[in-house]
């Protein structure tokens, strides 16, 4: 619970609407904005006071809360120890009730993972629960770089090389990897 | 509805009090001090919001917000310019202040009809139902993790349990059902769940839940939230009322604050007899004690006319006013009107004194200030002392071995000691080791000196002993010699006499033994006379 949430909204500019009387125009039926916002916000609070080690994440814009950017740091003792992967989060309206979509923004050379970022991962897809959000699924990602789903690769050349030579794996990953700006 | 714009030149001052409607030419109380009241901004913002146009002149000096923004004229009395065109968005809905968040919608009136009571107004405030949203509630404190649901990650509001015994609020729950597939978001346990029967969690979690306190999302108190409907229903100052004019003939539909409600409707049109402004009367005395630049007031001191916002200003600068001497606070007592304060100034008895007295208490002033910096400062002292007290406790001297006693001094004090000593720790840390170490030497030293001093005198005696025999020994010794000289003299004698025959013989014989003649005679006495 963030005292922010208030006060973001009762010390707006008098004339703007606060977002609860915004969603008050729409009828309130389902899910709206206003618990999905609220949501993120707790989230983003829970980020700023306890961040696991490794993984960081803030929103990309200051006036939208569906958009964040993240960093996930390479595990020890894997191919990708050392390196720092950006990733980018869009959330539904729906959030926490759909899942975000996320996307590495650096480049990886990971078996699942395509080379425009788009990740296969369960949790992100048809084993999406509400009660997954944002640190479980970095931390998921964190341990998918250290132990990659061979059964159903994105990249094959990288689940084959993952297996059979190590040593050229880790080579394309390094060669893969450079360093991206934001947006 | 947006925000009213008048255009009215104040600087926004202290509001002075004035009944309910009061005359436009009436007499401008004194103005009552402001309530010091310690508001968060939050509070405080939405006060100065929403009593811009309440019925109360508001309690705040400085009103924040774009409308006063543009107010720069100075303070006077020509009442003509600036009634311009936006005077003429006419206000003909009454300010109420913005919803605040966790308000879902505006109260509703219960729909089941209900006698109307002599009071009906209060009993039908008493049935609104406010439309609280709990998961935009800011609670109090932090809360346990084990109470926040894991699907909005706010506290629980109207739990219940899985078969697999997560707990989830049921709103949560029914949506995270009703995306997906029907298992628990928590572990994936398929919940076969009909009809929208859930289970409701434990009693014990329930009442945990309603035992948190949030702050009341109208008035920021406080509140415990299973009691906040109620609060909202029936105390809280902030919360929408329905107005007393709703069960009249006149059907009032306008929602006003618990604060603000009168015994009947204000919510009719009414000009401003100032300005002409057509506004609500409910928002007519704000408008009038703090806004309206056409209403004017005459001073009842000097008769002097001013825009009736600026009373204040006035007062502080009208000639006739009656003031006490500036030197009343040191026993003048005399009053007198501005314009002539001056003269009485001049001849005050007291003025020399209270020169004196200003500096003096300027004086004791600083004085105070000293002292409370020296208080301060020895309190810190106490604190150090304290803290190098406690260090010393926990320094150990190992100091048994005498033979090497510093070294083994520096080496326990600089393992014992604080990382941090200052010089003079060190100096104090280690004349002490050298007085322990003195005076153990000098306690060794005396000992040292008792043993040897009882040896000493045991054999000594043993030695004087010894002597004492001897001298004894000695002194028998020559008693025995003595006599036998004494009994060989008269030895002699005898034998000189019983010869009779010359002295040669004898004095041949006398030059032998003529040192012991005396000595035989004496010896003789000891003999009895053989003749």
């Amino acid at each position: 619970m963030s005292n922010y949430d208030m006060e973001d909204t009762q010390n707006s500019a008098p004339g703007a609407l606060p977002p609860a009387q915004a969603s008050k125009l729409a009828p309130r039926r389902g899910v709206d904005a206003q618990s999905t916002t609220k949501r993120l916000q707790t989230e983003l609070m829970q980020l700023m006071t306890s961040s696991a080690p490794g993984i960081s994440a803030f929103p990309s814009a200051a006036d939208n809360l569906l958009r964040w950017a993240a960093t996930i740091e390479g595990p020890d003792d894997t191919p990708y120890q050392g390196l720092t992967f950006k990733l980018s989060f869009e959330f539904p309206s729906n959030y926490p009730y759909a899942a975000p979509t996320v996307l590495f923004k650096t480049p990886i050379y990971h078996p699942n993972v395509d080379f425009s970022g788009r990740i296969c991962l369960d949790i992100l897809k048809d084993k999406w629960t509400a009660a997954y959000n944002i640190q479980t699924v970095l931390l998921s990602l964190q341990s998918l770089l250290g132990e990659p789903n061979n059964a159903s690769p994105l990249n094959g050349e990288a689940a084959e090389l993952w297996d059979k030579d190590p040593e050229e794996f880790k080579r394309k990953v390094l060669g893969r990897h450079r360093d991206v700006d934001d947006e | 509805m947006p925000p009213p714009n008048t255009p009215v030149d104040i600087e926004p001052l202290s509001p002075i009090r004035s009944s309910r409607g009061s005359d436009p030419a009436s007499i401008p109380t004194p103005p009552s001090p402001a309530p010091s009241i310690t508001m968060s901004a939050q509070h405080r913002f939405r006060t100065t919001e929403w009593e811009r146009f309440s019925n109360e002149p508001m309690p705040a000096l400085v009103p924040i917000g774009d409308n006063h923004a543009d107010r720069s004229r100075p303070k006077s009395d020509d009442p003509v310019d600036e009634f311009g065109p936006t005077e003429t968005a006419q206000l003909k809905t009454p300010f109420l202040p913005p919803l605040p968040a966790a308000y879902t919608s505006e109260p509703v009136f219960n729909e089941r009809p209900r006698p109307i009571e002599s009071d009906g107004n209060s009993y039908y405030n008493l049935e609104l139902i406010h439309n609280i949203d709990f998961s935009a509630l800011t609670y109090i404190g932090t809360v346990d993790e084990n109470l926040i649901c894991s699907i909005c990650r706010t506290p629980f509001f109207n739990p219940v349990i899985t078969d697999c015994c997560h707990i989830f609020c049921h709103s949560c729950l029914h949506q995270a059902l009703k995306h997906g597939s029907s298992s628990c978001p928590i572990d994936r346990t398929i919940l076969e769940i009909v009809n929208e029967d859930y289970c409701k969690a434990p009693t014990v979690i329930r009442n945990q839940v309603d035992a948190l306190k949030a702050e009341c999302p109208a008035c920021s108190a406080a509140i415990e939230r299973s009691v906040l409907q109620i609060h909202l229903a029936q105390h809280c100052p902030e919360a929408r009322m329905a107005c007393p004019g709703k069960n009249t003939s006149k059907g009032c539909a306008f929602l006003m604050l618990r604060k603000h409600l009168g015994s009947e409707c204000m919510h009719y049109a009414e000009h401003c007899p100032d300005c002409n402004l057509e506004l609500m009367a409910i928002d007519m005395d704000h408008h009038r004690n703090e806004l309206c630049t056409k209403r004017i007031g005459t001073c009842q001191h000097c008769g002097a006319e001013y825009v009736e916002i600026h009373s204040e200003q006035h007062l502080l600068a009208c000639p006739d006013l009656e003031i006490s001497c500036k030197w009343s606070d040191i026993g003048c007592d005399f009053t007198t009107t501005r314009k002539t304060m001056v003269n009485h100034e001049k001849s005050c008895n007291l003025r020399f004194m209270g020169k004196k007295f200003e500096s003096m208490a300027k004086e004791s002033n600083e004085f105070r200030n000293e002292i409370a910096d020296l208080k301060n400062e020895r309190n810190n002292q106490e604190r150090r002392i304290k803290a190098l007290e406690g260090t010393f406790k926990s320094i150990r001297f190992p100091f048994d071995d005498i033979s090497d006693p510093t070294s083994d001094a520096f080496s326990g004090f600089r393992d014992n000691t604080d990382p941090s000593p200052t010089g003079f720790d060190h100096v104090m840390a280690l004349m002490d080791s050298q007085q322990r170490n003195i005076n153990k030497l000098s306690t060794s030293l005396r000992e040292l000196e008792a043993r040897y001093s009882t040896l000493l005198f045991n054999e000594t005696i043993q030695i004087r002993n010894d002597l004492a025999e001897l001298r004894s020994l000695q002194q028998t010794t020559s008693m025995h010699v003595r006599w036998l000289m004494q009994f060989r003299l008269q030895e002699n004698r005898r034998v000189r006499a019983g010869t009779g025959l010359g002295s040669n013989a004898g004095g041949s014989e006398g030059s032998d033994g003529s040192p012991m003649g005396p000595r035989r005679s004496s010896d003789s006495l000891h003999q009895p006379p053989r003749l």
